[in-house]
């Protein structure tokens, strides 16, 4: 019954009086005398009650109305002048209004933004079918301190037969050149298993897409379109599936494009790096199923679990299959561990950390601006008890009141929301413009309306529940007593204390930002002032990839590099030319692998040595200012056909010779029938794979002696990157017209790609500490600014009574240090129990590191005593006979 | 006061005897065949009227009521009333003597 009391509420209070009970009784009745004949029935008895109820009570309201003859009020004419009424009262107090609607508009845009990002990287399933129950496998090697390794094609066919996995496929990401469409283009490619489609439950927005066949037997000249390359390579050909295009100078045949937005693979988490691949074409896999290429990794697995089986389950079935295999074929697989994790936490595990701070940077800001918000508000409103006094004792309704205070705050929050709109808007577009943190095209996201409503209602909410409450405390208060002492009615010891506690607030969620920020930067510092063990002034890399169809052989390859080193020492302002099949820094796989040391005893299977393999030209070293510790660099008469030669890293050196002692000893590389190669010399170590890598053991070939069909050119020159590029394109295109060519990047550049993640998140992390304590310090001025005013006439006493202006500074100033102390306490055990998450972002620094959390309080500090101050020093210099007279 | 369908009904379930509101309601149900049902909105709406108007009055329960409900009021038809319904029923008869001269044929 007490849901048809609910419904009763339609009709008039005066009607319910006289009638509720017997309408609750009847309505009982009905029902009871209903209740035999099943609960359609009793449905359809509740629906005539609801509308007779609304019906009836509107009736009944609008026959009240006529009799009482009230003029009825006309709702969209009152609404008008409340508006009016509302913004006439604010503009009145441009300040106030400004600022709230600014806070409100930060806030929200800042709030909306993040999270959008957030939303879309995180919470968002990928675009497969079922994405839940697809994992990648991965092989793994501890003596190589590799946790996640591609796979061999045989390795790969041993485990998908696991009775867990619904069906796998392998795939490879690679670069191939388009020809045909202008210059020669290099686009990249997904060469991917007939199967995968199916593994992901895609089909294809036009055409088909691969089947199991395509990928079996020698004929596989066909290939597939992302989306947006059909759109911006083919300009969107309506007829593109069935043409013929020339990848890697072959033809091959467009049998579909794939829908929009489809990518694969996603981007993943590798050797603690984000990679997006993003390819543009999709070529078939073939699987390589000679037994001696076992050894052979190159490639990836994604599968499908079967319907309700745990990744957990997976996991220990591959595990299992890892160990049988490694028994199996021990030459290859002893210590080699295969096991599987589910995509989507291996897609944004790199970026996961940065963006939960980003979150946590947001959500403390949302706090300060809403307290902040609230303390202006409550600020203003004891200002207005003396008005809305005034205005109840000549006559005016609690409720008239009541509406007029909330229009003003509608007011606020509309401004407030249309202006958070309009920088959320901008923030995000901002964040994917500079996309600091290499967001992904499939992660990025428009703004979302669910997150801009969900932010928008919780700081609307603050304006209108602090809004409110001068007009509820005008209408509880003795009205005589209010306007007989303006002074006293304002004061009221338990806003006080509402404004004090807001503000403590405040400064301690900027301290906690502050402290965080700090942190950041220090680590920045840190992590920057590591020695790459090498020098990036002046010297810019541009990627070459030679295409296998036309440089299929050492020779053609050790030719064209060879022409491209003379050629290019021909172009102006170049001081330096090598090349080398690693970068430092550069997110590439390295090549790493096994020696032996000739000389040494066997070592037992397993236990092997692993080293980073570089082939280089003579002047790599000096490109990059390595230093020569020991012996000779390379030079051009270590040739094809000269006795084999490496040079050593000082850390694989110290690792079997004395120091000084490494040259004439000979390594074998991989296996034992490699043939010796003679160390002459030791070269300074490199951290290869950035700033907080290990000095990796490496060893370096002549490239002339070993090349390789994808190497780097590193080219030294007092000229910049972007200006030696041109030159050096034209070179290029002078040795091999064919061949596409990328832009030079300065080597500075590739370094500052590997710190980008932390940097964003050191900017950002600022610049939302920065927007707290600035929002922290206004609001503390606020507060006691407006606590000096309400004190005027206490104060003016005082002064009468003999206190001097530095004891009346005293007095204000202490109730600021003491506001300011309790948040500091508060942000520093918040800071510290908080900070603990950063850990994994901000490396080199511990969470509680005290220069962190000194600088932070003492920014904190000198920001909010000159907040508190200048309100103290205003209060002294008033006349305290103009403080009692305005009372 | 113009007397409508609904509030005549409610006068003639009044007629020999006085009732509270779901004998009202269970009496026009039952003597319409269940064609008229009056929903409590409607109901005590129409009896709102018809009590200001005076047509009917409340008066407390009958001795030989049940005793259950204490609070529940019934409702009398008031001579007012009842000479309101005559005067209806007369009009209703009236029109009633007109159809069947203009040889309108009187059935349910």
């Amino acid at each position: 019954m007490k849901l048809y009391r609910l419904l009763a509420r339609a009709f008039p209070p005066a009607f319910r009086r006289r009638y509720e009970e017997e309408l609750a009784e009847t309505a009982a009745e009905l029902l009871q005398s209903e209740q035999s004949r099943g609960p359609w029935r009793r449905l359809r008895v509740w629906v005539g009650l609801s509308v007779d109820a609304v019906a009836r009570g509107l009736a009944e309201r609008r026959a009240e109305r006529v009799a009482t003859a009230q003029p009825r009020p006309r709702l969209g004419r009152s609404i008008a002048s409340e508006c009016r009424h509302a913004v006439r009262a604010l503009a009145g107090r441009p300040i106030f209004s400004v600022t709230i609607v600014g806070l409100l508009a930060i806030t929200m845009g800042a709030n909306t933004a993040v999270f959008s990002v957030i939303d879309a990287a995180l919470l968002r399933p990928l675009p497969y079918a079922n994405p839940e129950r697809l994992v990648l496998l991965w092989e793994s090697y501890a003596a190589m301190h590799l946790t996640t390794m591609p796979w061999s094609d045989l390795d790969y066919l041993d485990v998908r037969a696991a009775t867990s996995l619904e069906s796998a496929a392998i795939f490879r990401p690679r670069r191939v050149v388009l020809t045909g469409h202008g210059d020669a283009v290099s686009l990249r490619a997904s060469i991917v298993e007939g199967g995968l489609f199916g593994v992901l439950g895609v089909s294809a927005g036009q055409g088909r897409v691969f089947n199991e066949d395509d990928t079996r037997g020698p004929h596989h000249d066909v290939a597939l379109l992302s989306h947006a390359s059909w759109q911006t390579r083919f300009g969107a050909d309506p007829a593109i599936v069935g043409r013929s295009i020339s990848i890697d100078y072959r033809p091959v045949t467009v049998i579909g494009v794939l829908p929009p937005g489809f990518s694969f693979p996603p981007p993943v988490t590798y050797n603690g790096q984000m990679i997006a691949v993003e390819p543009e074409i999709y070529l078939p896999y073939e699987l390589k199923t000679e037994p001696d290429e076992r050894g052979s990794h190159n490639a990836f697995v994604i599968a499908r679990l079967k319907p309700g089986v745990p990744v957990q389950a997976a996991q220990a079935e591959v595990a299992a299959i890892g160990e049988r295999v490694a028994r199996q074929y021990p030459e290859t697989n002893t210590d080699m561990h295969m096991s599987a994790t589910s995509l989507h936490a291996q897609s944004v595990v790199s970026i996961r950390t940065t963006l939960f701070v980003l979150l946590a940077a947001v959500g403390g800001v949302l706090l300060i601006a809403c307290a902040s918000i609230a303390n202006l508000i409550l600020a203003r409103g004891s200002g207005r008890g003396r008005e809305i006094a005034l205005r109840a004792s000549l006559g005016a309704s609690r409720a008239s009141l009541v509406r007029q205070l909330l229009f003003e705050s509608a007011m606020l929050g509309v401004a407030g929301t249309a202006l958070g709109f309009l920088v959320a808007q901008w923030i995000s577009t901002g964040l994917v413009a500079l996309n600091p943190i290499e967001l992904p095209a499939m992660f990025q996201s428009a703004i979302d309306w669910r997150v801009l409503g969900f932010t928008a209602a919780l700081t609307v909410a603050a304006v209108f529940t602090f809004g409110l409450i001068p007009a509820l405390q005008g209408s509880r208060t003795d009205l005589r007593l209010m306007l007989h002492s303006g002074a006293r009615t304002s004061g009221l010891p338990a806003d006080r204390r509402t404004k004090a506690a807001l503000a403590v607030v405040q400064v301690a969620l900027a301290l906690m930002l502050l402290v965080g920020s700090g942190l950041a930067l220090r680590s920045l510092a840190r992590l920057w002032n590591l020695d790459p063990g090498f020098r990036p002034e002046h010297a810019a890399a541009l990627r070459i990839t030679l295409p296998p169809t036309r440089y299929d052989s050492e020779s053609s390859q050790r030719a064209f590099e060879g022409r491209l080193r003379l050629r290019l020492r021909q172009v102006p302002g170049v001081s330096r030319v090598s090349t080398s099949t690693l970068l430092p820094f550069a997110t590439q796989i390295q090549h790493t692998g096994d020696y032996m040391v000739v000389g040494l005893p066997p070592r037992k299977v397993g236990d092997y040595l692993i080293a980073t393999y570089q082939s280089t030209s003579p002047e790599y070293p000096a490109s990059l200012s390595l230093r020569i510790l020991e012996g000779r660099g390379f030079t051009d008469t270590d040739a094809a056909g000269a006795p084999l030669v490496a040079l050593v890293s000082e850390s694989l050196a110290l690792r079997h010779w004395p120091a000084g002692h490494a040259s004439g000893h000979q390594l074998r590389l991989g296996d034992p029938d490699d043939p010796p190669r003679t160390v002459i010399g030791v070269v300074s170590d490199v951290r290869m794979e950035g700033f907080a890598s290990r000095f990796a053991p490496s060893i370096y070939l002549p490239i002339s002696q070993l090349p390789l069909a994808d190497f780097w050119l590193i080219v030294t020159s007092p000229r910049p990157a972007d200006q030696l590029s041109a030159d050096v394109r034209a070179a290029i295109r002078e040795i091999d017209p064919g061949l596409p060519v990328g832009a030079m990047r300065a080597l500075v550049d590739v370094m500052g790609d590997t710190i980008k993640t932390p940097r964003f998140a050191t900017i950002i992390l600022s610049a939302f500490a920065g927007t707290a304590l600035l929002i922290a310090a206004i609001g503390l001025y606020g507060v006691l600014t407006f606590d000096a005013l309400e004190r005027r006439r206490e104060l003016g006493v005082r002064v009468a009574l003999g206190a001097t202006p530095a004891s009346i500074r005293r007095l204000l100033v202490g109730r600021g240090v003491r506001i300011v102390a309790a948040g500091v306490m508060l942000g520093a055990v918040g800071a510290l129990a908080s900070t603990r998450l950063l850990a994994g972002v901000f490396v080199e620094v511990p969470h509680a590191d005290a220069v962190a959390f000194a600088a932070a309080t003492a920014l904190l500090a000198v920001t909010t005593l000159v907040a508190t101050w200048l309100p103290a020093r205003r209060a002294t210099r008033t006349d305290p006979i103009d403080a009692l007279r305005t009372q | 006061m113009e007397l409508t369908p609904t509030t005549c009904q409610i006068l003639l379930a009044l007629a020999d005897r006085d009732l509270h509101g779901y004998g009202i309601m269970a009496d026009v149900l039952e003597r319409t065949d269940g064609r008229l049902r009056l929903w409590p909105g409607i109901l005590y709406g129409s009896l709102k009227r018809l009590s200001d108007t005076g047509l009917v009055e409340e008066v407390d329960p009958p001795r030989d009521a049940p005793r259950d409900r204490m609070s529940r009021r019934f409702y009398r038809l008031t001579a007012a009333g009842r000479k309101a319904l005559g005067r209806e029923m007369a009009r209703l008869a009236r029109d009633v003597q007109t159809a069947r001269a203009r040889k309108i044929t009187v059935r349910d």
